[in-house]
C-alpha cells in the first residue's frame, strides 16, 4: 500500500492545531500567552515540579526572588480547564493532595505528555500599563513531556543504516555489550534477507525494548529511540515494532531488513516530526530537569552518558540545525533554563559546586544554543524542599550533612552524602561508595492555609522563566 | 580534579523527628553522635583525612592585615606630629590651668574650688564629648567595613558565613521601629539553602530598598531647594555659604537615614569622604553631563543665566547627596539599584522651569505700566 503521506489523523491533527492557533496567536500579540514546557528524564522530578510551581502561582509567598510576587503585584492564579485541548490534563489536584496530605508522599512519575492551562493575575508594574488595565492576565500552558523524546531530533536526518550502525558500534563498549547479548543473539539467528514474518519481528524489537530497559535499570540515558523506554499512549502498537539491525547490502523487497527499514522511516514521520510540529514548535519557554545525584551515585559511565544525552537534548533547542530540520519547524524557545534538580539531597554550600558540574556537563552544546540568539541558564534548585542543611561538628572537622527522613524509613537521620566535586570526576576518582544520595520523605506541612511547600530557588526559576513578562 | 582529600559519606541517626519551626538548625546533640558512631562509620573515619575547609581565607587574611599595616605606618609620621602638637597644647593649658586655679586658691579657698569645680564638670563633658564622637567614627568605619565584607562575600560565592555579617548591619537598625516590618519579612524569608550572595540580596531588596528610596527623596528634595534658591537670590557668596550649610545638613540626615547617626565629628569624616569621592567622580559626571545634553535631554541653556546656575548648584548638590548614598550604605550598591544622576538631573531642571514660569506670570503683569 502507497503511503501517501496525509491521513485522516493527520488532518485532524492540522485543524486542531490551526484552531488554537488562532486564539493562541491573539493572546501572545498582547504578551498575555505562554507556553512553558516542562521536561527532563524519568526521575528527575517534572511532576513535583509542576505540582510545586502551580502550588506556589496560587500563594504567592515565600518567593523573594520572584519579582511580581515580592513586589506584591501577585493576586493568584487559577486552573482553567481546556475544552479543546487534544493532550490530557495534569492531574494536579491529585498530586497536590499526595504532597500536603497526612502523611505526604511523593506523586508517581508520569510518562506520557500531558497539559495544563493557568491563569495568573497580578497587577503591572509599570504605570503605563496599570493606566491601561489595572488588572492584567497571563496564560500560563505547561506542558510536561518526557526528556527521552528528544533524543529522536537527531534520527531525522539519519537513515536507518547510519542509525544503526552508531547503536551497534554503541553496544560493542561495556556496559552494554553484556546487556545486549540477548537480543544479538537473537538477531545473528536470523537471516535479514528472507520474507519478513510478524512475529519475528515483535519478538526483535521486543528484545531490543528489554535491552534499553535494563540499560535505563542501569542508570544509562542515551537510549534510542526515546519512545521504546517511554511509549507512553503508543506501548504495544506496531509502530514501535522495529529495532536497529546490522548491515545487509542489497536487501529485497519485502525481507525482514527492508520492513524493519519502512519502520524506521514512518516512526520518524509519524511520531517524530508530528512530536516537533504540533507540539514543539510551540514552546515559548523551556525547563529541563536533570537529576546528577543518581548519575553521581551510579558511576563514570553513566556520567559520560549523560554528557552525550544532554548534548542531544539541546541539539533541539539550536536554530543552527541542518536545512531538513529547520524546513520542518521553527523552534519559537527564547529561554531555557537547565536545572539541576532534588538539591536538596545535599547540604546547601555545595549547590555551587553542583552548579559548576552541570556547567561543564553542557557547556559545549550551551555555546551553540547561546550563539542561535537563545537565552539559557543553569541553576540548582528543589521543587520541594524534604531536608535541612546542617554543619555539624563531628570528629573535630565540620561536616555539612542533610538532616532528613529518608524513604523507607521512619526516623530522621543526619546524614553526610559526600561533596560535590567542582569538575568532571575522572574514572579513577570514581571509587566505591564515594557518593551516597538518598531520597527522602517529603516535608509535613503545617496546618494554617497560608503555609507552602518549601522549596529552593523555586522562584528565581519562575523569574528567569515568566519574570520578563508579568511586568 | 583528582580530590585525593575528599570525605567519605557517613550516616548518623539522629533523635526522632522534632516540630519544625524557624529556627537557625542546631546540629544534634554530641551524646547522639557519639553513640551512633560507634556502629558504621568508625573505620571510615580511621582511613580519611579531613581537608581543610576555609579554602583561601586565612591566607587572604594575612594580606589584609599587612596592608593595614603598611598604611598604618605611613600614618604614624602623620601621628608623631598632630601627636606632639597636642601633647604642647594640652600641657599649655593645663599649666595655664593650674596656674590659674593656684592664683584663684590664694585669693580665696571658696574661689578656688568654686573655679575647680566648673573646671573638673568642664572636663568631664569634654571626656564624654570626645568618647561619643569616637563612637561616631567607629561607626562610619563600620560601615565601610560592611561594604568591604558584603562585596569580598558576593565575589566568593559561598554559603553560610554572611549571617555574621547580617546580624551585624542588624544591629544598626536594633532602634528603629520603622523598619521592623521589613526585618521580620527578610527573616521569614531567609532559609537555610539561600548562598551569601542571595542572602545580601534578600536583605537589600527587604530592607534597604525602602531607604533607598527615601534617600534618594531626601537628596531630590535638597537638590531642588537649592536650585530655586541659587536661581533667585540676588547675592552669589550668601547662597555659596547657604549651599554649603545645607549639603552639610543633607549628608547627616542621609547617614542617619542608612543608620550611620553621625555627630559632630563623625560628620567631617563623612564630609572628607564625600570630597574625596566628588574630585574623583568629577570628571566622568560632567562628561556623562555633556553627553546627556547632547543627546537632547532637557537642555540647560534653554533657562536663564540665573536659573541656569541655580540649577548647576541643585545638580550639583543632588551629586553630593548620590555619593553620600554611596558611602553610607551598608551593603554596597550593586549595578541596577544604584540612583542615577540623569534621572535627578532632569526633575531638578524641571523644578527649576516651574519655578521660573510661575514666577515670569505675576512679572507681565506690572509690565505695561513701566
Amino acid at each position: 500500500m502507497v503511503d501517501i503521506g496525509l491521513d485522516r489523523a493527520d488532518i485532524e491533527a492540522l485543524r486542531r492545531r490551526l484552531s488554537s492557533g488562532a486564539s493562541d496567536l491573539a493572546h501572545r500579540a498582547l504578551n498575555r500567552s505562554v507556553r512553558l514546557a516542562v521536561t527532563g528524564l524519568n526521575k528527575s522530578g517534572k511532576t513535583v515540579f509542576i505540582t510545586s510551581l502551580i502550588h506556589h502561582l496560587s500563594h504567592g509567598s515565600q518567593l523573594p526572588f520572584f519579582k511580581v510576587a515580592s513586589e506584591g503585584r501577585l493576586v493568584g492564579a487559577k486552573i482553567i480547564p481546556r475544552a479543546e485541548s487534544e493532550l490530557p490534563e495534569f492531574r494536579y489536584r491529585e498530586f497536590a493532595e499526595k504532597l500536603t496530605g497526612r502523611p505526604p508522599s511523593w506523586p508517581e512519575p508520569t510518562d506520557r505528555i500531558s497539559e495544563i492551562r493557568l491563569a495568573i493575575r497580578y497587577r503591572p508594574g509599570t504605570m503605563l500599563r496599570r493606566r491601561v488595565t489595572p488588572l492584567s492576565t497571563l496564560y500560563l500552558d505547561i506542558i510536561d513531556y518526557p526528556g527521552e523524546w528528544l533524543l529522536d531530533l537527531t534520527l531525522l536526518d539519519k537513515s536507518f543504516e547510519d542509525w544503526s550502525q552508531q547503536v551497534l558500534e554503541l553496544c560493542k563498549q561495556e556496559p552494554r555489550a553484556s546487556l545486549s547479548k540477548a537480543w544479538f543473539d537473537f538477531l545473528n539467528s536470523l537471516d535479514l534477507t528472507k520474507t519478513a514474518e510478524e512475529e519475528t519481528m515483535q519478538q526483535a524489537a521486543v528484545l531490543y525494548s528489554e535491552f534499553l530497559h535494563r540499560c535505563k535499570a542501569g542508570g544509562l540515558t542515551l537510549l534510542q529511540p526515546g519512545r521504546f523506554t517511554m511509549p507512553g499512549d503508543l506501548k504495544g502498537t506496531p509502530i514501535l515494532g522495529f529495532c536497529p539491525l546490522p548491515p545487509v547490502a542489497a536487501p529485497p523487497e519485502r525481507s525482514f531488513y527492508s520492513i524493519m527499514s519502512q519502520r524506521y522511516e514512518a516512526y520518524k514521520d509519524r511520531v517524530v516530526k508530528r512530536f516537533y510540529q504540533e507540539h514543539f514548535s510551540r514552546f515559548d519557554r523551556q525547563i529541563v530537569l536533570v537529576d546528577l545525584f543518581n548519575i553521581l551515585n551510579r558511576g563514570y559511565e553513566c556520567f559520560h552518558d549523560m554528557r552525550e544525552t544532554l548534548a542531544l537534548t539541546l541539539e533541539s533547542f539550536s536554530y543552527g540545525r541542518s536545512g531538513l530540520i529547520r524546513r520542518l519547524f521553527r523552534p519559537r524557545i527564547d529561554r531555557v533554563l537547565f536545572a539541576a534538580a532534588k538539591a536538596d539531597h545535599v547540604a546547601a554550600n555545595q549547590h555551587h559546586n553542583l552548579r559548576l558540574l552541570l556547567d561543564q556537563l553542557i557547556s559545549e552544546a550551551a555555546e551553540e544554543v547561546r550563539f542561535s540568539g537563545v537565552e539559557m541558564d543553569t541553576m540548582t534548585l528543589s521543587s520541594v524542599k524534604s531536608t535541612e542543611t546542617v554543619v555539624t561538628d563531628h570528629e573535630g572537622g565540620k561536616l555539612s550533612c542533610v538532616k532528613g527522613v529518608p524513604e523507607g524509613r521512619e526516623r530522621e537521620v543526619l546524614l553526610f552524602p559526600g561533596e560535590i566535586p567542582e569538575t568532571i570526576p575522572t574514572p579513577e576518582d570514581w571509587v566505591e561508595d564515594r557518593f551516597r544520595f538518598l531520597s527522602f520523605q517529603p516535608p509535613p506541612v503545617s496546618e494554617a492555609p497560608s503555609r507552602t511547600l518549601p522549596h529552593i530557588r523555586l522562584d528565581q526559576a519562575l523569574e528567569f522563566l515568566l519574570g520578563d513578562k508579568l511586568i | 580534579m583528582s580530590h585525593k582529600h575528599w570525605i567519605p559519606p557517613v550516616e548518623i541517626e539522629s533523635e526522632p523527628r522534632q516540630v519544625r519551626d524557624k529556627e537557625k538548625r542546631k546540629p544534634s546533640s554530641p551524646r547522639v553522635l557519639a553513640e551512633e558512631g560507634e556502629r558504621a562509620f568508625m573505620d571510615y573515619l580511621s582511613k580519611s583525612e579531613f581537608t581543610e575547609r576555609d579554602k583561601n581565607f586565612p591566607l587572604e587574611r594575612d594580606i589584609e592585615r599587612l596592608r593595614q599595616q603598611t598604611l598604618r605606618q605611613r600614618r604614624r609620621a602623620f601621628r608623631w606630629f598632630w601627636g606632639a602638637a597636642a601633647a604642647l597644647l594640652a600641657s599649655l593649658v593645663v599649666l595655664d590651668t593650674v596656674t590659674f586655679l593656684g592664683d584663684m586658691f590664694e585669693r580665696g579657698l571658696l574661689l578656688g574650688l568654686f573655679f575647680t569645680g566648673l573646671f573638673g564638670l568642664l572636663l568631664v563633658a569634654i571626656v564624654v564629648w570626645v568618647r561619643e564622637q569616637m563612637r561616631d567614627i567607629w561607626r562610619m568605619q563600620d560601615i565601610s567595613a560592611f561594604q568591604e565584607e558584603a562585596k569580598h562575600l558576593v565575589e566568593e560565592g559561598g554559603h553560610g558565613t554572611v549571617t555574621n555579617l547580617v546580624a551585624r548591619i542588624e544591629t544598626l537598625y536594633s532602634n528603629r521601629s520603622d523598619l521592623d516590618p521589613e526585618l521580620e519579612i527578610f527573616h521569614s524569608m531567609v532559609t537555610d539553602a539561600h548562598s551569601d550572595a542571595e542572602v545580601l540580596e534578600l536583605f537589600t531588596k527587604q530592607v534597604l530598598r525602602s531607604l533607598d528610596e527615601r534617600a534618594y527623596g531626601v537628596v531630590v528634595k535638597y537638590a531642588s531647594q537649592t536650585a530655586l534658591v541659587t536661581a533667585i537670590s540676588p547675592l552669589a557668596l550668601l547662597d555659596a555659604v547657604l549651599s554649603l550649610w545645607r549639603n552639610m545638613r543633607m549628608v547627616r540626615e542621609i547617614a542617619t537615614l542608612y543608620g550611620g547617626r553621625p555627630g559632630f565629628a563623625g560628620s567631617f569624616v563623612l564630609v572628607r569622604g564625600v570630597l574625596g569621592n566628588l574630585a574623583l567622580a568629577g570628571v566622568s559626571e560632567i562628561i556623562a553631563d555633556t553627553g546627556a545634553e547632547a543627546f537632547g535631554g532637557t537642555f540647560l541653556a534653554s533657562l536663564s543665566a540665573q536659573a541656569g546656575q541655580g540649577a548647576s548648584m541643585g545638580i550639583y548638590t543632588a551629586r553630593v547627596g548620590m555619593i553620600t548614598m554611596r558611602l553610607c550604605r551598608p551593603i554596597p550598591f550593586s549595578g541596577e539599584e544604584r540612583p542615577y544622576l540623569t534621572r535627578i538631573r532632569r526633575q531638578v531642571i524641571r523644578a527649576v522651569r516651574e519655578a521660573m514660569a510661575s514666577a515670569s506670570k505675576p512679572e507681565n503683569q506690572p509690565r505695561p505700566e513701566s
